[in-house]
């Protein structure tokens, strides 16, 4: 009984110290780690949207709800972000939104970014974690060729395009790597499909409110 | 047996990756860039010697305030206590990462908190660390650490230069090259392992001959 008490309290000493430990280099780099999520979060919303002066990140609310399906509190989920060409917000040069979907291992995130009338201007693949060494091949973002996958294909496809080329569409895949190009195509198509209704009349971007 | 025989066993005598066979998950996962691999290497190298350190120190701090039988019962737990040492570094080491090196934390993403499982360090811990003196501890881990890296590299250089065409991200054989891609897949990796571990038998063969 003696022994069992002994070894529980050493037990114990030993995962308090670490979880003291812990906890004080959590406090160090949590801001830090937010701080680099919103970095890369600016930095994609730069490239898909480079003429915006300012980018304004349009938040839903979305009810958080408990088991017996009581609204506990509401979240604020960003649904797109809205581009302008200056900084007082009255001209709207378009918008950018994330748009999801499961690749081969993994979910990808791509950020787009439309102009007013709905045409893709830039895409850029947040993040992936498909086989190491292929998955790398979609954020290629060199100047498209028409022969390799490259981000910059996505510019100015309509919807019906956006298809990958075994699908019948006009995105060029990735060798080797159909579904993970699949994926992020169809991602895009999807979350483009919803924001066009969100922008119905495209010369009076002020519908969204 | 001298300090530094002490380290350099662990970089060709006893490698922990060609010669012990230990901790190969890591290193089939993430031996496809050179990149990754000195990343990974150098986080390895770090929990290895921390908890080669701590193991060292809590073995010798209840030699000092226990008595013999009161050893003898916390022997039981010292799995346990291993693992939590082992645990905290491994997450110490993955906030880091995210917080000042987000390219590299995102490119290895879970294989860094799957370090806790990776049996060269319990392996260490347990077989040395718990039965020798703090400084052959620290020798034993820098040892064993740069003998992984430096297998870890190994496997990449062929990988990445073999799947890819390039070196550190570097193209190296041109334009024309076509990468093979199963040199990235997983398959690759178990035959530059195996490949590397039949020249190395096969020199202590003709050494011996």
């Amino acid at each position: 009984m003696n022994n069992i008490i002994r070894l529980s309290i050493v037990l114990a000493l030993v995962t308090l110290v670490a979880a003291f430990v812990l906890a004080e280099i959590y406090s160090v780099t949590k801001p830090q780690i937010e701080l680099q999520k919103l970095a890369k979060t600016q930095e994609a919303l730069n490239i898909v949207l480079p003429d915006a002066e300012q980018i304004i990140p349009k938040t839903n609310k979305v009810p958080v709800k408990d088991s017996e399906g009581k609204t506990l509190y509401e979240k604020d989920v960003i649904a797109y972000y809205t581009a302008y060409s200056d900084a007082d917000t009255t001209d709207i040069i378009g918008y950018a939104f994330k748009a999801e979907g499961n690749g081969y291992s993994s979910v990808i995130e791509t950020m787009v970014g439309i102009d007013t009338t709905g045409l893709i201007k830039n895409i850029k693949i947040v993040s992936q974690k498909e086989t190491p060494g292929l998955g790398d091949l979609s954020e290629n973002d060199e100047p498209f060729t028409g022969k390799k996958w490259s981000t910059q294909q996505f510019r100015d496809k309509t919807l019906e395009a956006l298809k990958v080329d075994k699908d019948g569409g006009e995105i060029v895949s990735i060798t080797g790597a159909t579904i993970t190009s699949r994926t992020i195509t169809n991602s895009i198509r999807d979350e483009l499909k919803g924001m066009l209704t969100k922008i119905k009349e495209p010369n009076k971007p002020d519908m969204e409110n | 047996m001298s300090l530094l025989s002490e380290v350099i066993k662990g970089i060709y005598k006893e490698n922990p990756v060609f010669r012990l066979a230990l901790g190969l998950c890591p290193v089939l996962a993430v031996s496809t860039s050179i990149f990754n691999a000195i990343g990974m290497g150098a986080a390895t190298t770090f929990v290895l010697l921390s908890s080669n350190i701590i193991v060292s120190l809590l073995i010798l701090l209840f030699s000092k305030i226990l008595s013999e039988q009161g050893q003898k019962s916390i022997n039981k737990i010292r799995i346990p206590m291993f693992i939590v040492v082992i645990a905290s570094f491994v997450t110490i080491v993955e906030m880091v990462m995210s917080a000042y090196f987000p390219a590299l934390s995102e490119s290895l993403g879970i294989f860094i908190p799957l370090i806790v499982v990776n049996c060269i360090i319990l392996g260490r811990a347990e077989g040395f660390a718990s039965k020798n003196p703090l400084i052959p501890s620290i020798a034993d881990a820098i040892g064993m650490g740069i003998g992984f890296t430096l297998a870890l590299v190994a496997i990449a250089f062929a990988r990445e230069l073999l799947g890819s065409g390039e070196l550190l991200g570097i193209n190296i054989l041109g334009a024309n090259f076509k990468p093979v891609l199963l040199m990235i897949l997983p398959p690759g990796a178990f035959l530059v392992i195996g490949l590397y571990l039949a020249l190395l038998n096969w020199l202590d063969l003709r050494k011996k001959a």
